[in-house]
């Protein structure tokens, strides 16, 4: 007789995976749609979640209202209202570059999430359930009913938005107003209309899977924020395009980690990965995929990443200089009048590190990273290590900390050189929570301890407070220096040439690989050189509850950068300030809703990053319809057909071909490279 | 059939297929996974044998002083919260009379209190400061905060320490050491406090190097680190031993056998609070048969609920957030699978249906019990002056801070100093503060021993309740 045990003990873990995955689905999906439909990676999506279940917990639970009602109202109202506002920011954000969408969503995130905390507060709520709970006898298994119907609602959307995304004329349109709003315009579709209802579904749908999900996992802002990014994983086997592959990549992320859980239990050093999978998926994935597959799923891939490469003149000049002069002598008379505060002070010197290795990617070479704190906690732990274990002198530790995060910076430019704009942001952030999930325990790293110690060097008054913070400013100005030259430097002109046009950088017989390669290196050394220098401020470096070196902070760091403006080296400065200025402020008030104040600056900060005017570049390169994405000969205008009625492509859900369109104001001109290459273009503000 | 019909039937097959089977994997029967792992897989420690090496039962036992690990394991990670919030108050928006509750009208005060007098304190106030984390989504120092807004308000209307008033300044340091740092050094400095206590949040490693340099001592029970017992200017109130005390309470407790531990993936504190649990299990005859990390965001717990079931585990300890463990309580719950909890102590955990006889460990006393003076103050103090701040074990810790403080200036005279603080704490023999903490014992220019004795809590009725006298689990 045959043992069925190990059969049905897979069977089960299996069910369980299935019913994990639709919960996956339900997020990923409102996450997919929102990106596919208005090519913004949208970070708040687990924050509007968390927005849609608190309206349906007020109108439900606080006024009696009953819960059909109250979930239509808080999946409409959830919807329209935020998706309207939304929309219409992101029709500002639509022709700013990829870092500026990334921060103006996490503007977002921010202020929804403290707008959830004033509103509800912290404490864990309990979110009655609404669907029925009954339990159903299937084979020898009890089905919950809410179960089945969450995965049937996540069915349902999957199958809904697929006909409707290329079945209807209005869906259709949605797909296109991405890749060219002004074509969809001459077909007599008004693309802001198109873009509204897209945003209004996406956020509709953003509401009902926190209404969905609240009875399971509560409607706190930060669990669904969480949620959402784990769900990254199934919407990158997706691609973050295709809604059916997102569906069967969520159920597939959810067997996966049950089964590894089943399978792996008894193995000590895989405890960590069943929750760290996700983002194990989510690395491989984005790394593994092709360029083109992503390039293609997204006019962002076309669009400028870091958009500030701008050209200062005169009096601009002149201000950046002054501005910079006035903040490097407030620093520098800072220990005079800080106080009790200068522990505050030198932490800010840190973070101009910091945000100078975060700055050097985005605003120099044009890449987004979101693993920077990861970067600077490699340097913190290895500097405690080289200090306390390997007894290494002080200057000796600090070169060995930088060091160690070089390959680790390498390892991050490999999906850099292949993935575009948003893909690698993504990307490092992934990296980022697996490296804090399932390195940071070890002993390469905090090995299980909350504190790592750390020593100020013991010379030239080093060790005393004021002495450090001369060294730490020291540090930032040195670092200044050193990204101002590089700027007037071969490698400068690289990197620029980099972040503006890699084709042509490439065509000029340059590897844009290797620069990018050496801008990684250069950035994880400078970050990491900055967690190192973090510890001995208080004597040590915490791994803990409080580490200030979570992956997701890098969200707030670049989010504070934008804020703080685009000089590379006077915004990485003003960034510090950050740190200091709110310390200031004695106020229950301020500690509630300078978050919400906070995120709207973030917001702003995106809109105007690029100024309002529409990018030449991007119309420039736009691709032949003789490149490899074009299918077919080039097309007059006059041949074009209205999307959904005639085309072939569009009706099999194809994209069609892109052409070249002539820009308002701009005059038509022959594409400038062979647009082969779908690496990410920059637009000239 | 033609072939477009038949695929969309097949679809519609597998779809319903799916739907059904994703439902499935929440509700196994109890007795089926019981019959399929009737076997069991492997085990994942060493059993010791029940006995050995077991804990000794000591009621406030005398042993010294007493550092506390709580280490905040249910701390929520923070997502893009704004580095350098502002700054908290000193003022406590739980905190303020009853209805017509009027300050001096309880007249219980513990064994051990000061000898004060009801008559209005008229000396010049005495600074306690406090920092801790008060803002943003990892606010867990705002519950204790307001604890110590209470006492100081009681403390007041019984005349104050030593016809002293008394004022609490708390500063956030939204969880950060610099901040931490520079707001004792605002705290000793700008505002003249003459003793520390509670630091959720933030390290107490951070600063006190500068209490060291200043004289002024560090006090209390929420300690998140075994630094609290390295240095000679930490004053621990509490238990050295959070982590294991969930061991004892379910040993003792709940008197089950085979546990399994699961700790929080997003706090390297919560893995090394587990590891301690696990590794100290045995020594209480505990054997562990399941260990995994989880994460917060799991949307569904079921897959660990099915391996401790698989196993047989009877008891489960979970570092993780409140939140966390009433998720994975109602997942478990829903496979008929009803084990004993054990995690930090909190109100709203008494509350779930599904974690009715859950069990904890306070590292001081039991945060609802009203049979000693002690409690009973303090029952009445935040009945009158803080009927909306929770009261847990992070609040019970913060009290008994604050009252070990208040022992220390029994009894002072003239001008009130970081010194006068230490000097009564160095005083201390074997001091309980009426059965507030087991006893404590310093000594001039030595660290602080640590007591590892905990009062374990049990949920009963929805509500947590002491389960029997403190017990006392040496490494």
């Amino acid at each position: 007789m045959w043992d069925l045990r190990p059969v049905r003990t897979f069977v089960t873990f299996l069910l369980i995976g299935l019913s994990v995955g639709s919960i996956y689905a339900v997020a990923a999906l409102g996450l997919v749609l929102t990106f596919k439909t208005s090519g913004i990676f949208n970070f708040a999506q687990g924050a509007l979640g968390a927005v849609g279940a608190g309206i349906f917990y007020e109108l439900r639970t606080r006024d009696g209202v009953p819960w059909p009602i109250a979930l239509v109202l808080a999946v409409a109202g959830c919807g329209g209202l935020l998706g309207i506002v939304l929309e219409r920011i992101a029709r500002e954000l639509a022709t700013r570059s990829i870092a500026s969408q990334i921060a103006a969503t996490v503007g977002v995130l921010i202020s929804l999430q403290a707008g959830v905390l004033v509103i509800f507060g912290t404490s864990p709520l309990t979110f009655p359930a609404y669907l029925p709970t009954a339990s159903l006898h299937v084979a020898g298994v009890f089905v919950g009913a809410d179960r089945i119907i969450t995965a049937g609602v996540a069915l349902a959307v999957l199958v809904t938005l697929t006909v409707f995304l290329r079945g209807t004329r209005t869906g259709l349109a949605m797909s296109a107003v991405v890749r060219d709003p002004e074509l969809l315009d001459v077909t007599g579709i008004d693309p802001i209309g198109v873009r509204r209802l897209a945003w209004v579904l996406g956020t509709s749908l953003a509401a009902l899977s926190g209404v969905l999900l609240a009875p399971s996992i509560g409607f706190n802002a930060t669990t669904l924020t969480l949620l959402v990014v784990q769900a990254f994983g199934g919407a990158a086997i997706g691609s973050f395009s295709s809604l059916p592959l997102t569906y069967l990549g969520s159920l597939g992320l959810g067997i996966a980690t049950a089964l590894i859980q089943r399978y792996t239990v008894d193995v000590a050093s895989l405890r960590g990965l069943p929750p760290s999978l996700p983002f194990v998926i989510l690395f491989i994935v984005l790394s593994a995929t092709p360029r083109r597959r992503l390039a293609a799923s997204t006019l962002g891939a076309a669009r400028s990443v870091s958009g500030t490469q701008i050209t200062v003149t005169g009096a601009a000049r002149v201000r950046r200089r002054a501005g910079l002069a006035a903040i490097i002598t407030f620093l520098a008379i800072a220990p005079a009048f800080a106080g009790t505060r200068l522990p505050v002070y030198s932490e800010a010197l840190v973070y101009v590190l910091i945000f100078m290795a975060l700055a050097v990617l985005i605003r120099l070479s044009g890449q987004v990273s979101l693993s920077v704190l990861s970067f600077a906690a490699i340097g913190a732990t290895t500097f405690s290590h080289a200090q306390n274990d390997a007894h290494l002198p002080w200057l000796l530790a600090l070169i060995v900390a930088g060091m160690a995060a070089v390959p680790v910076g390498a390892l991050i430019a490999i999906p850099a050189i292949r993935l575009p704009g948003v893909y690698l942001a993504l990307a490092s952030l992934g990296f980022g929570i697996l490296l804090e999930q399932l390195v940071y325990p070890t002993s390469l790293m905090f090995g299980g301890k909350d504190r790592l110690p750390t020593r100020r060097p013991a010379v030239l008054g080093f060790d005393t407070d004021r002495g450090y913070y001369y060294l730490l400013l020291g540090a930032a100005l040195v670092a200044a220096v050193a990204v101002v030259r590089i700027q007037t430097t071969r490698l400068g002109r690289l990197l620029r040439g980099m972040s503006d046009s890699p084709l042509a950088l490439t065509t000029s017989g340059l590897s844009v690989g290797v620069t990018r390669l050496l801008v990684f290196a250069a950035s994880s050394f400078l970050a990491a050189v900055a967690g190192a220098l973090y510890g001995p401020i208080t004597g040590g470096v915490t791994g803990g509850v409080a580490s200030p070196f979570t992956a997701l902070t890098s969200l707030s760091i670049l989010a504070i950068l934008f804020v703080a403006g685009r000089d590379v080296v006077l915004a990485s400065f003003i960034g510090a300030m950050f740190f200091v200025l709110p310390t200031y402020a004695r106020s229950d008030t301020l500690t509630n809703y300078y978050p919400i104040v906070f995120g709207v600056l973030v917001i702003a900060a995106a809109l105007r990053s690029s100024g309002p005017r529409r990018p030449v570049r991007p119309a420039i390169d736009r691709p032949s319809p003789h490149s490899r994405l074009g299918r077919g000969p080039a097309k007059s205008r006059s041949q074009t057909r209205p999307l959904g009625a005639t085309s072939p492509a569009a009706r099999t859900g194809e994209r069609p071909p892109r052409r070249s369109t002539r820009c308002r104001g701009a005059v038509r001109r022959p594409l400038a490279y062979p647009p082969t290459d779908p690496t990410p273009q920059k637009g000239v503000s | 059939m033609s072939r477009r019909p038949r695929r969309a039937t097949c679809a519609c097959a597998v779809a319903a297929a799916i739907v059904t089977a994703a439902g499935c994997g929440l509700r196994v029967d109890h007795r089926t996974v019981l019959a399929e792992y009737q076997a069991g897989p492997a085990e994942t420690t060493t059993v010791a044998p029940p006995g050995a090496a077991g804990p000794g039962v000591q009621p406030s036992a005398g042993v010294t002083a007493a550092p506390d690990t709580t280490a905040a394991p249910g701390s929520t990670p923070t997502i893009a919260t704004v580095p350098g919030a502002p700054t908290a108050s000193t003022i406590g928006p739980n905190v303020g009379p009853k209805g017509s509750a009027s300050a001096g009208s309880h007249s219980t005060r513990p064994s051990s209190a000061v000898a004060t007098s009801t008559t209005p304190a008229s000396g010049a106030p005495i600074v306690i400061g406090t920092t801790g984390s008060y803002s943003g989504v990892s606010n867990i120092g705002i519950g204790p905060r307001d604890t110590l807004y209470v006492w100081a308000k009681w403390v007041n209307s019984q005349g104050g320490i030593a016809g002293h008033p008394v004022q609490v300044v708390a500063e956030d340091n939204a969880s950060d050491d610099n901040r931490a740092l520079a707001d004792v050094q605002d705290l000793v400095g700008n505002h003249h406090a003459v003793a520390i206590t509670m630091a959720p949040g933030a390290d107490i490693a951070s600063f006190l190097p500068y209490l060291q340099q200043k004289q002024v001592p560090v006090a209390g029970g929420f300690a998140e680190s075994e630094r609290w017992w390295q240095s000679p200017i930490a004053f621990p109130s509490g238990s050295a031993a959070s982590a294991v005390g969930f061991d004892s309470a379910i040993a003792q407790g709940a008197h089950k056998k085979i546990i399994a531990v699961l700790y929080c993936a997003e706090s390297a504190v919560c893995k090394e609070n587990g590891d301690k649990a696990a590794a100290y299990a045995p020594k209480l005859g505990l054997t562990v048969k399941y260990e995994a990390s989880v994460s917060i965001a799991t949307p569904d717990f079921t897959a660990s609920c099915i391996q401790a079931q698989s196993r047989g585990v009877e008891a489960l300890i979970v570092f993780a957030d409140a939140a966390t463990v009433t998720r994975l309580a109602n997942n478990c719950d829903n496979q008929g699978y009803h084990p004993t909890y054990a995690a930090l102590g909190d109100d709203t955990l008494a509350a779930q249906p599904s974690l009715q006889g859950m069990v904890s460990a306070s590292d001081t006393f039991a945060w609802t019990d009203t049979s000693t003076p002690a409690t009973a103050a303090y029952q009445q103090a935040m009945d009158a002056y803080g009927p909306k701040v929770p009261r847990n074990a992070a609040g019970a810790d913060a009290w008994a801070g604050a009252e070990e403080i208040r022992k220390a200036l029994e009894g002072a005279a003239g001008p009130v100093t970081g010194q006068t603080v230490l000097a009564g704490l160095w005083k201390m023999r074997n001091e309980t503060l009426g059965g507030l903490v087991p006893g404590m014992t310093f000594v001039k220019g030595a660290n602080a021993t640590p007591n590892y004795c905990t009062q374990p809590m049990i949920v009963q009725n929805k509500k947590w309740t002491a389960q029997g006298p403190r017990v006392c689990t040496p490494p």
